[in-house]
């Protein structure tokens, strides 16, 4: 008998386990996590060159470091060379885990508050 | 006996409200004000503040953009950084305001847009919200509620509270704290009610204001007035508790410092062709394609649902304007299915899928006037990226084809058919088919940089 209630909620442990990595895998891939990512934005500290990704339509992170390498060569301003993110990095938003891991260069820039 | 008045519990009236601050989170692209001089009047109005006003040079340090902009009332308007807190939830934004005619002024100014209206009310020009003015101290002056551009009520520091009990009473048109009687005066019935609000501003300084709303509630021979038409006159320096100071400018309406900086103004980007002007310079469009799964069919994939944008090049001699727009929604969340929409700069975007042709000045011309007037309205199925790369080449007689594809199952109750990027890819593939001279690339690649947008005349 007791063999048998430990059984039921093992099993019930694996369904609800299973359930919630379904939501943490399905929130991290495309095109859900289109709708729930938040507005990647990149500023240099006066302002003058910014950007925002929008990844699910072509404007990705790379595409940033163009136009942030580009505005670099253009303006050669040593004094103003740090591109920062505007966002914070939110550890316990499981719907981004998987940016942290594919697309983790995006939070190795220095935080600026906007 | 029970008591049947309809209650609403704290959790419930905490619940509605993170609600709707978290629906109030939606983005809104606004317009560049028009009147923007040169920064040659600026560095001169600059110079001035600083002779007038030397602490002004550590607020303006501060500036979070290189943005600054002149309003109709001719005041200029500094971004600068910080953000007020009100309700618990960082909103609005902060900005130094310099009135360069006499009286000559400046002073601090938050801005925080009611986030209601502006997310029912997404193309509103009229601002609507909670104005707040400070000396250059940071010391809390007045300011005022706005609805549609006209003031409904003047905010007041709290220790003010006395001084103005005291205007309120030496004038018997008004009542005081909570009045709920009309009082009289000589054409018009008042109401007024004053009630204690606070919050916190950039500097981390909680401010308790004073606020004081009043309304016509009916005229004396008897026929009711508007009861929403305000007393206080934003032009009335009075109905700004500032007893004589200058009226709180209205800002044009924005979410957040900086967003401007980021708007993509479609028009200016296509005036940039016109600073070639050889009569025989080549026009060029490229149609770019982002399919979500790269060679199949697929409608979504690792790309999401993909995306398509046009480069425009027109050259004459060594000189050479590119420049790459995409059309996108403006929402964020699931607003992104069905918001404004707006065009983004493309410039440096990885495609998968190349098509181009060589357009006539006349066609070329066609075609910047239908990107420089983009749709409204995006909708994820028929007003999206696709439907505007077929409408701008219907538009120029581009033979760009039909992206509408079928999207889930057809028939009564179901979406039927899209636009999508995947059916403008299988448009592609189907004309080289037909034509293997067609000019199509699937090898993919990565799009040149675009000019950006040009002031000229």
């Amino acid at each position: 008998m007791k063999t048998a209630k430990r059984n039921t909620k093992s099993q019930t442990q694996k369904i609800l386990g299973l359930f919630l990595l379904t939501i943490i895998v399905l929130s991290n891939i495309p095109p859900i996590n289109t709708f729930l990512l938040p507005n990647y934005h990149y500023q240099n500290h006066s302002g003058s060159f910014q950007y925002n990704e929008y990844p699910s339509k072509g404007l990705t992170y790379a595409v940033g470091q163009r136009r942030w390498q580009e505005y670099l060569n253009q303006t050669n301003n040593p004094k103003d060379d740090t591109l920062y993110r505007t966002f914070q990095i939110r550890p316990w938003a499981f719907w981004e885990w998987g940016q942290y891991i594919v697309n983790n260069k995006r939070y190795w820039h220095p935080y600026l508050e906007n | 006996m029970k008591d049947h008045t309809p209650t609403t519990s704290y959790p419930t009236k905490g619940l509605l409200i993170a609600l709707l601050l978290t629906i109030a989170c939606q983005k809104k692209e606004l317009p560049i004000p028009d009147h923007a001089t040169t920064s040659s009047n600026w560095e001169k109005i600059k110079q001035n503040a600083l002779s007038t006003h030397p602490q002004l040079k550590d607020l303006l340090a501060t500036q979070t953009s290189a943005a600054y902009f002149q309003t109709k009332d001719s005041t200029w308007h500094i971004p600068i950084s910080g953000t007020p807190i009100y309700q618990r939830t960082k909103q609005g934004y902060r900005e130094i305001v310099i009135q360069p005619q006499q009286p000559y002024q400046s002073w601090i100014q938050e801005n925080i847009p009611d986030p209601y209206l502006l997310q029912s009310k997404k193309n509103t020009d009229t601002y609507t919200g909670r104005i707040l003015r400070y000396n250059l101290n940071s010391q809390f002056q007045h300011g005022a509620i706005y609805i549609q551009d006209r003031a409904i009520a003047s905010l007041l520091p709290n220790n003010a509270q006395t001084e103005q009990r005291g205007q309120l009473s030496a004038n018997p048109a008004q009542q005081n704290k909570h009045s709920s009687a009309p009082s009289r005066t000589m054409d018009t019935y008042l109401n007024c009610y004053s009630y204690q609000d606070n919050f916190v501003d950039a500097n981390h300084v909680v401010n308790i204001v004073l606020t004081t709303n009043c309304y016509v509630t009916s005229t004396p021979n008897g026929s009711y007035s508007d009861p929403s038409v305000p007393l206080p006159s934003r032009n009335d320096p009075q109905s700004q508790g500032g007893g004589g100071s200058p009226p709180t400018t209205i800002p044009e309406p924005s979410n957040l410092p900086g967003e401007n900086a980021l708007k993509v103004d479609p028009k200016k980007l296509m005036d940039c062709f016109k600073s070639i002007t050889n009569p025989n310079a080549a026009y060029q469009v490229k149609l770019l394609v982002i399919e979500p799964l790269p060679g199949t069919f697929f409608n979504i994939g690792p790309n999401s649902f993909g995306h398509v944008a046009l480069a425009l090049t027109k050259t004459a001699g060594d000189q050479s304007i590119t420049q790459v727009v995409g059309y996108y929604p403006t929402g964020t969340g699931l607003d992104k299915l069905q918001s404004p929409g707006q065009i983004l700069d493309n410039g440096g975007i990885e495609f998968n899928m190349e098509a181009s042709w060589f357009l006539t000045g006349e066609n070329f011309e066609k075609l910047t006037n239908f990107i420089a007037n983009p749709p409204r309205d995006y909708d994820y199925l028929k007003s999206n990226c696709a439907t505007f790369a077929y409408q701008a080449g219907q538009a120029a007689g581009i033979p760009i084809p039909n992206p509408s594809t079928q999207v889930g199952l057809s028939g009564p109750g179901h979406i039927g058919f899209a636009d999508t990027p995947q059916g403008m890819a299988s448009g592609l593939r189907q004309m080289q088919a037909n034509d293997k001279n067609a000019p199509i690339n699937q090898a993919g690649g990565t799009a040149a940089l675009s000019k950006g947008p040009c002031n000229n005349p």
